[in-house]
């Protein structure tokens, strides 16, 4: 058991389904997905294009105007926030539950100086003034390590460089103590010394003021250094969900080996050659039948139950260690 | 060298996501132009006023020096649609040879000065330096001469004919679509499949015309459109000023012109030319607003 | 199947391509009248050699220069000054004529693979017209060529009829390679080629591009921020610090016996995929940010950043040094 299922449980997704209308036809884009995420917990949902992670992030908040909730449940708390209304919501986002993206360029009012963004979020959820919310902003932006953060409150976004950019919307998302972060893909526009850093305070922040994190990325090397528990996503569904070391070395998803296995590694034998996974991921508009990872799955029995039945999640395990594979035992052993 | 076709994985999929239509890039723009009702209005007013152009001769009942004595400046009737003139001529015929005169103007000082401007500005954005800065100070020479200044200078010295206003509009129309190409190339030409071609080996023209053009169409199809409606305007204008083609041409400016005396008396010799003008113009401008529209959604999908 | 020998890439026929102190300044332009007020050195005195059908990795965080490196090496750029050899003549001494016989044999591969594919050419047009532009082949001289080389990429002939926006992102980079292989080029100068797509996509492109290599005895100079990739596909690699070559050598010496602290600090930072691993790291975090390249630290230009940076620092630039066998170091106190 890892850190983190031992304290209570603040975020309980439940069967979620979410999907948008397109011109071409309606895209699943979330397809029956369950998690729950502990307080001080670092929970990463990995996955790539198309999978999906990033929806589900965006669901949770009720961010995406578009996007059709089909069925489930999000209990944060204890309350379902889909039956939330538009006011209850605002009163979560950014105290509760708050959310930092990729780019901090686009996602900071270039107008505006930081120092008066970050305190903007005191005002609006915590009722400070002006000046004990401008205080509190400087005391977040010194937290993220920003230095001489008095200056640097009264100067705006395009004087910072990426790096700090980042810095300043994570104090932006701490300022009211929120139980949860969500980090959109946090370090992919950062140069991997800068990323290095902005992690680093994450997880510091995290420890600080005891809230969970829940990471969204395609990177696993992120992923395997920072996180408590793992999903793995595909094509709108949960292909593996566990601890990080269970997941990442008792791998039961044939997508998730293979992910493991086309990464180039920094150590070890040079040349060992790279194991792709054939094809390209699926339409979410015309899934293939069956499994969705079928089309490139290595050990898929075609014609079989993989394209023709959907995989329900088989548990690996009393950890909660699940994968959504016909084959998942076959799978862990040959790892 | 030989190259061995051989394959470390298995050919990729062709799935469902590059099976996309097979139908060229166009077909969806002519399906979306198609939605929008305002344009396809114009459109449609627009493929009529040719047709009335062309069967002018079959449409118009009467010619254009053709006078009725019986009924000079009078009002619509059964006999004439829109009334006649001060001599006594159809009004309806009138206009109806008139759309001769606009497209005519319209659309062959627009292809001039498209032409014009679509070179200079290509040549300036793609080129830069002094090449652009000696274009860009030549079109704020022509911006700061006034065109009907100009008009009636070129009138004066050539004569005031229709070819005298296609001239005028031709050499001083374009400025903006120079302005919007050379944007258009100057960003065009950083895009990485123009640096592939430098890459390749291509010289500077081939780029600039096979590789850069095709893809900076857009605004200037728009931009194109729009500028006939606004070049049949300004005919209007300069025919009123008495500056282009003379009478008996039925130029719808000009037939404006020569009413605005009686408007008390005989609003009808400036309402049917000077409706004919606004419904042109507004016509191109749809289309071109629809255009622009159908083209946006970006063709280059994901 | 072959796979790639590790080596150091020497070659006893002499270097296909030497590239001499190369500088390339950018004008800053500012004022009322757009005057130029400073410059940008983006690069500033950079040596390259490059072996027949040897891989050179050339990493290093954004604002270094290597992607305006890459460019000069193919004198898509001008160099401010500085001399490019290639086949051992100079390029930059080439009349237009003779240099477009010149790009024959080097070729570019882009990062992006939505921008550097023409959108109203199919990839049939796209790869027929350097052939026909330099060697007046007709369309149906070069379709058995085309069909070839599409299948020699991972791609099927029927491919070459259709328009860019058809494919995915890692199949257009298969006919951005396919375009590079076009005229037979003896050397390609490959952007970031992977960092835009998918991680189980990148894996079938690196494996496409080290087969060719093996079979077609074309060298690469591959541009990258993602070390683990470089450091599989490399024979020697060159780590660039604003617009110098901080450190250079072959692929043990530089992952394994990495001298200079930037190399250092930028392979500790790069997250390894594997948990145990992750945990048991020491992680060099670097402080602050990358100087901007308007106004660099006087001498060595990593000395705000570096821990062991003196008095000597500040004063003198260090040259590059060799320190045994071609690893070569600007550093004044490399370990």
């Amino acid at each position: 058991m890892t850190a983190g299922r031992d304290k209570e449980i603040l975020l309980s997704v439940r069967n979620l389904e979410a999907g948008f209308d397109t011109g071409e036809g309606h895209v699943r884009a979330v397809d029956n997905v369950s998690f729950d995420i502990h307080r001080g917990e670092v929970f990463s949902i990995v996955g790539e294009s198309g999978s999906g992670k990033s929806v589900t992030a965006m669901t949770i908040l009720g961010l995406l105007p578009t996007i059709k909730v089909a069925g489930g449940e999000i209990l944060w708390k204890g309350r379902d926030l889909l039956q939330l209304g538009d006011r209850e919501m605002r009163h979560i986002r950014g105290a509760e539950i708050s959310m930092i993206f990729q780019d901090p360029l686009t996602a900071l009012n270039p107008v505006h100086t930081i120092g008066r963004q970050v305190a903007e979020m005191g005002r609006i959820h915590d009722g400070l003034n002006k000046k004990e919310s401008m205080e509190r902003a400087i005391a977040m932006l010194d937290l993220v390590g920003i230095p001489e953060a008095r200056k640097r409150a009264d100067m705006h976004p395009h004087e910072f460089s990426g790096g700090m950019r980042q810095r300043a919307m994570i104090a932006m998302a701490i300022m009211c103590s929120p139980d949860l972060l969500i980090a959109d893909e946090p370090t992919t526009a950062l140069d991997v010394t800068v990323q290095a850093q902005v992690l680093e305070v994450l997880v510091e922040i995290k420890d600080r003021i005891d809230s969970a994190i829940m990471l969204i990325t395609h990177d696993l090397g992120v992923v395997a250094g920072l996180s408590d528990n793992v999903m793995v996503m595909y094509a709108g569904r949960q292909a593996e969900l566990g601890t990080s070391d269970e997941v990442f070395y008792e791998s039961s998803h044939p997508y998730t080996l293979g992910l493991l296995k086309s990464i180039p590694d920094l150590e070890g034998p040079f040349s060992e050659p790279l194991v792709p996974i054939p094809g390209s991921p699926p339409s979410l508009i015309n899934r293939p039948s069956g499994c969705p990872f079928h089309p490139r799955c290595p050990m898929a029995e075609v014609p079989g139950r993989c394209d023709s039945e959907i995989p329900e999640l088989h548990s690996m395990g009393p950890s909660g260690h699940v994968a959504s594979c016909h084959f998942a035992e076959q799978v862990r052993v040959s790892t | 060298m030989t190259l061995v076709p051989e394959l470390l994985e298995p050919m990729p999929e062709i799935g469902p996501d590059t099976e996309v239509r097979a139908v060229s890039l166009w077909g969806d723009v002519w399906k979306r132009f198609l939605a929008n009702k305002l344009a396809v209005i114009g459109l449609v007013f627009v493929i009529l006023l040719i047709l009335v152009a062309i069967f002018a001769d079959l449409i118009a009942p009467y010619s254009i020096t053709e006078r009725d004595s019986a009924n000079f400046r009078t009002g619509p009737s059964s006999d004439h649609w829109f009334g006649t003139d001060i001599i006594g001529r159809d009004v309806f015929s009138r206009v109806v040879y008139g759309s001769r005169v606009s497209l005519k103007i319209g659309i062959v000082s627009t292809l001039i000065a498209m032409i014009i401007g679509v070179l200079l500005g290509a040549l300036a954005g793609f080129r830069g330096g002094w090449t652009e800065s000696g274009i860009m100070r030549i079109t704020d020479i022509f911006l700061s001469v006034p065109y009907i200044v100009l008009a009636i200078a070129i009138a004066t010295v050539f004569g005031r004919t229709e070819n005298t206003v296609i001239i005028v509009l031709g050499v001083t129309g374009w400025l903006g679509i120079c302005r919007i190409v050379r944007a258009s190339f100057m960003q065009l030409k950083q895009v990485e499949y123009v640096e592939a071609a430098r890459a390749l080996g291509f010289k500077g023209r081939r780029i600039m015309f096979r590789h850069i053009l095709p893809n900076a169409l857009q605004p200037i199809i728009v931009y194109g459109t729009i500028a006939i409606g606004g070049a049949i305007l300004a005919e209007a204008a300069l025919s009123f000023l008495q500056v282009g083609p003379q009478d008996p041409t039925p130029a719808w400016g000009l037939m404006v012109s020569q009413g605005k005396g009686d408007l008390a008396n005989a609003p009808h010799l400036v309402f049917f030319p000077g409706v004919a003008i606004s419904l042109t113009v507004l016509s191109f401008v749809m289309i071109g607003d629809g255009l622009r529209d159908a083209l946006d959604p970006k063709l280059k999908s994901r | 199947m072959s796979f790639r020998r590790a080596g150091t890439g020497v070659d006893v026929t002499g270097p296909i391509l030497e590239a001499k102190d190369l500088v390339k300044e950018f004008p800053i332009r500012g004022g009322v009248f757009a005057r130029t007020v400073g410059k940008v050195s983006a690069v500033d005195g950079v040596n390259i050699t490059l072996a027949e059908s040897e891989t050179l990795g050339l990493v290093g965080e954004s604002g270094c220069g290597k992607s305006t490196t890459g460019r000069l090496l193919l004198h898509l750029i001008t160099p401010t000054s500085g001399t490019v050899e290639f086949e051992g003549v100079d390029i930059g001494t080439l009349n237009a004529n003779e240099m477009q016989k010149v790009r024959r044999r080097m070729q570019i591969v882009f990062q992006d693979p939505y921008a550097s594919l023409n959108p109203r050419r199919t990839v049939g047009e796209t790869l027929t017209e350097p052939l026909k532009y330099h060697f007046g082949r007709s369309d149906a001289e070069s379709a058995e060529r085309i069909s070839e080389l599409l299948r020699v990429v991972g791609l099927s002939p029927e491919h070459a009829n259709r328009y860019p926006h058809e494919f995915s992102g890692g199949q257009r980079q298969r006919v951005g390679i396919a375009r590079a292989l076009v005229l037979d080029p003896k050397m390609i100068v490959l952007d970031e080629p992977v960092s835009a797509l998918d991680v189980s996509i990148q894996a079938g492109v690196i494996n496409l591009l080290q087969k060719l290599q093996d079979e077609l005895g074309i060298a690469y100079v591959f541009i990258a921020h993602d070390l683990s990739v470089v450091r599989h596909i490399s024979n020697r690699v060159a780590v660039m610090y604003l617009g110098h070559i901080v450190e250079q050598g072959d692929r043990l010496d530089i992952y394994e016996h990495g001298k200079h602290p930037y190399t250092k600090a930028l392979i500790s930072a790069v997250p390894v995929a594997d948990p145990r691993r992750e945990r048991n790291r020491s992680r060099i975090v670097l402080e602050g940010d990358v100087p901007s390249p308007v106004d660099p630290p006087s001498g060595c230009r990593f000395r705000t950043r570096c821990w062991k940076a003196t008095e000597i620092c500040a004063e003198i630039d260090p040259p590059l040094e060799d320190h045994g066998g071609g690893h070569l170091v600007a550093c004044h106190h490399p370990e």
